[in-house]
């Protein structure tokens, strides 16, 4: 176990009845990174991933292992004292338009985390606008007036990042905030999250489909299927030499050849195609 | 937190400076109506003895008077004041109606967000109790309580609210579990804000709208409950309220006089004015507390401010072969209709799909691309509208505009896989019914022999032909819809996001059934997606949409290669690779265009970075710059017809 981790999962397993949630099981993972690392979470839906990232921020409780986040084991906590790390901790979802509360305007919304952690009033309006500002929304007094479902997808996710910006976590969950836009915009996402760790220093995990993406954020890329880690390396490292097939599955399937150039990576495909298939139910 | 940012305040408006309107002028409107109504009322229940001359209760004139200037509104039989006991019967009435209104409420939120918060056995318990509640007979239930707790007012409003507190509960409750499963609660939990803020910011704000309207509702049958309970003869005697004076009307035989005019009408009318005040003011209320029903819909690009001319001079550009196209399509213009105007989503578009090739069609969501694949199947709805169109496919020419010369081919000559196919099959049929539904469209023989053909060929195991779409995983459902698309031989496929939502291990066995199938049925697929790396695997060739129009078109392995609109080159950019360096992600600066508004030349100069002004003054028609490449872009044109040269 690393010294001074900001994470440490030790242990950690956490499964569903299966009437509730057949899978997103998590099985005795251990996992751990410091302050200020971008870490990957890849693998297929279904994979656990995203029951890692909330038992991460406490919203889940583990049936074993413990989590510790700056050397708090959450389980442990009291309530007064789990919602006080919290103030340390954020969250940002794939959906924008189910993340951000419809009836308050974005200058609320991102002054929320402000309201939480009691800071003074006085400076809120200007932490509002120059966050906005730093995610490119311009002019940042205009959109603060607005209302969320007067922004597209695009927009909105910006101002989930934004509301990240005012919170400055230690430790932020990126759940697959890229998954819901179009390609195009996922490259303005990803900058945005570097941008958050280089100013803030926040440590991000981020929860993905995707391996390109992945790999232009991280530093480290863990990959997890059925519950458990099946990697944990740095992106290029894993991408040049996957462990195991697991992996050279997952680098095959998200390795972007354009047609006739390479004729052999649809071949490399079809090893995959049923291993994909049963991991896609729901 | 006035001065914020001084310096700025000239080009900024400072952040607290007046905002923006909220409501709607329907909302402003009728939410002012209400309360203008409910205040009058009050005000007169209020200044009840200061208006009318009359005792309500003394005797002040003749029985059965007509309405005069001493008696406005006439007097009863006993020759009580009808006007006075209007006002009066007002104060208890009303005072009665917002007090059960009041506790009932309050009492049902507070169960049910107990109940949804807390769950296991405290909601089980409280659930039950609303359950039996609800399940008594209101009127048993009123006639029997009444009878123990007496008459007095306070006895009506602790009747009223435990008879009426149980069904806002159970509206509640469902939409307590529904909110509390939002994103931004989740969100505000993890950022460690404290239960109150959780509880009153993010759920019960959420329940305005509903406890708006249930309150109107309790408040509605508060008043109903007294006169009722007035006209059972359980009422208080000596109240004065509108419940007692129809009451005393009925018993008193007003209806057989003329008197009924002026002792039944005006409380009615009073009481149906507060319920319509309460509804008015509860309008705007909701539309308060949810801002999103100001404007009917989610703006998606579609109101426009003024139509937009579309012209499009005839392309001459198209790449492809049309002889051999299974869709080739010209000047395609859709408009999206509203009061406002028209949005053009669809700005004159030429397209070839040729036979045994995949054309990859790709845009940013509001690039109207699937308003183009919805269009080419006549399945398009209002607002929208194919302005003009004129398509030919698999041979047979179209009028895109004419739905009726669509129809005969949609599901026979033209396949169509759905954006969402995830849930174009039906929860309860088996699958491979929904196949021989399809298959039975069309007048080939045999339906459920090619139905078995295509699940085989679309791999889907022979023991899961009989499953339930819900037993299968993404991936198969969506080989399904496919299946279902194929079944009757098309020679055009139409896809549109079909892998939207899949793993990527799923996306990458349903871009190869696609391929095979093209290869082997020698199928036409124009392919629609977003996502320029999955189109890449798969397309022969690419067309780019940009607010509404095709701006670069040509072999797919070349425009990936050598992009030359600076859109698609931004596109290309905007993917992270796999491998090779890692560089600063550029991506395309700026939003997709709003069409309401698009600017006046090239749609992409704003965001463009080799934009010139001459681009801000004419719109670029799409031109031929190699034999199979066509770009609109007057800068790319000129680039690539020098280095031709050069």
């Amino acid at each position: 176990m690393t010294e001074g981790a900001l994470v440490q999962v030790v242990g950690v397993s956490k499964h569903y009845p299966a009437a509730d949630r057949p899978v997103d099981a998590v099985d005795d993972i251990n996992l751990s990174f410091g302050a200020g690392e971008i870490v990957g979470l890849v693998g297929p839906s279904g994979a656990g991933k995203s029951t890692l990232g909330r038992l991460m921020l406490g919203l889940e409780s583990p049936d074993a292992g413990r989590v510790v986040v700056d050397g708090l084991d959450l389980a442990a906590l009291g309530s007064r004292a789990l919602r006080i790390a919290r103030q340390r901790f954020h969250l940002l979802l794939q959906d924008p338009f189910s993340s951000l509360h419809p009836g308050l305007r974005i200058g609320t919304i991102i002054a929320e985390p402000m309201a939480i952690q009691g800071t003074p009033r006085a400076g809120r309006v200007r932490q509002v606008e120059s966050s906005l500002q730093r995610v490119g929304l311009s002019p940042p007094a205009d959109y603060a007036r607005r209302f969320p479902h007067e922004l597209s997808g695009g927009q909105l996710q910006r101002v989930a990042v934004a509301r990240a910006y005012v919170a400055r976590p230690r430790l932020m969950v990126a759940d697959e905030p890229t998954s819901m836009l179009d390609a195009s915009l996922r490259a303005g996402i990803i900058e945005l999250l570097a941008a958050l760790r280089d100013d803030v220093g926040t440590a991000i995990v981020f929860i993905t489909h995707d391996l390109a993406s992945a790999r232009a954020l991280c530093d480290r890329v863990v990959v997890m299927s059925a519950g458990r880690v099946v990697a944990d390396q740095p992106p290029d490292d894993l991408i040049a030499n996957p462990p195991n097939d697991l992996v050279a599955e997952l680098v095959a399937a998200s390795d972007f050849t354009p047609p006739d150039s390479d004729k052999t990576h649809m071949d490399n495909m079809t090893a995959m195609v049923h291993h994909g298939d049963n991991h896609n139910r729901r | 937190m006035a001065t914020a940012a001084p310096a700025a305040a000239a080009v900024v408006e400072p952040l607290t400076a007046r905002r923006r309107r909220r409501l709607s002028p329907t909302a402003r409107l009728l939410g002012w109506i209400g309360a203008t109504i409910l205040g009058l009322i009050v005000l007169a229940a209020a200044l009840a003895p200061l208006i009318s001359a009359h005792d309500p209760r003394a005797r002040s004139g003749l029985p059965y008077q007509a309405p005069s200037r001493d008696h406005l509104l006439g007097t009863n039989d006993i020759g009580q004041d009808l006007f006075s006991q209007l006002l009066h019967g007002a104060r208890v009435s009303l005072s009665l109606a917002a007090i059960s209104a009041m506790i009932a409420v309050s009492v049902g939120l507070t169960v049910a967000v107990v109940a949804g918060y807390r769950g296991g056995r405290i909601e089980a318990a409280l659930m039950g109790l609303v359950d039996l509640t609800l399940s008594f007979p209101f009127l048993v239930l009123v006639v029997v309580m009444s009878s123990f707790l007496g008459r007095s007012i306070t006895a009506t409003v602790i009747l009223t609210s435990i008879v009426l507190w149980a069904r806002p509960a159970r509206v509640f409750r469902s939409q307590v579990l529904k909110v509390s499963e939002f994103g931004h609660v989740t969100v505000a939990r993890a950022m460690g804000a404290g239960l109150p803020r959780i509880l009153v910011t993010h759920v019960v704000r959420r329940l305005v709208p509903l406890i708006a309207a249930q309150t109107v509702r309790v408040a509605h049958i508060a008043v109903m409950i007294e006169a009722s309970l007035a006209f059972l003869g359980l009422g208080d005697a000596n109240r004065i309220s509108w419940g007692s004076t129809l009451y005393f009307a009925n018993t008193h035989s007003a209806v057989l006089t003329d008197a009924w005019k002026w002792w039944i009408v005006p409380p009615g009318v009073a009481l149906t004015l507060v319920i319509v005040g309460c509804a008015f003011v509860a309008y705007a209320v909701e539309e308060w507390a949810d801002p999103r029903l100001a404007r009917g819909t989610r703006p998606h690009r579609r109101r426009p401010s003024r139509a937009s001319k579309a012209a499009s001079a005839a392309s001459t550009a198209a790449v492809g072969d049309p002889g051999a196209a299974s869709l080739v399509v010209s000047d395609l213009v859709v408009t999206y209709r509203s009061r406002d105007g028209h949005v053009p989503a669809v700005r004159g578009v030429d397209l070839v799909v040729s036979s045994g090739r995949i054309l990859g069609l790709v845009g940013e969501s509001g690039s109207g691309k699937s308003t183009l694949a919805v269009s080419l199947l006549g399945l398009h709805r209002p607002p929208a509208r194919v302005e003009r169109g004129a398509a030919t496919i698999v041979g047979l020419p179209v009028n895109l505009a004419r739905r009726a010369t669509i129809e005969p081919l949609r599901g026979r000559s033209l396949g169509f896989v759905p954006q969402n196919a995830m849930t174009a099959l039906n929860p309860s049929y088996r699958v491979l019914r929904q196949v021989i539904e399809a298959a039975e469209v069309s007048e080939l023989a045999d339906p459920a022999g090619r139905s078995a053909e295509l699940l085989d060929l679309v791999q889907i195991p022979k023991n899961r032909w009989r499953a339930y779409p819900h037993e299968l995983s993404g991936g198969m459902r969506q080989r399904v819809v496919i299946a279902a698309a194929l079944v009757n031989r098309p020679r055009l496929l139409v896809a549109d996001e079909p892998t939207s939502g899949l793993d990527v291990g799923t996306q990458i066995s349903i871009l190869r059934l696609i391929s095979d199938l093209r290869d082997d049925l020698s199928l036409g697929v124009l392919l629609i997606s977003h996502d320029l790396p999955m189109l890449s695997r798969v397309a022969d060739d690419l067309a780019v949409m940009y607010a509404g129009r095709i701006v670069e078109h040509g072999l797919a392995a070349d425009i990936l290669e050598r992009p030359q609109h600076p859109y698609t080159r931004g596109l290309l950019h905007s993917f992270p690779p796999l491998r090779g360096p890692r560089e600063a992600l550029i991506g395309i600066p700026g939003d997709p265009p709003d069409l309401r508004m698009l600017p006046p030349g090239c749609a992409f100069a704003p965001r463009c970075p080799a934009a010139e002004d001459r681009c801000r003054s004419a719109e670029p028609h799409l031109v031929s710059t190699t034999p199979t490449r066509a770009v609109a872009c007057v800068v790319a044109t000129e680039l690539a017809t020098s280095s031709a040269v050069g």
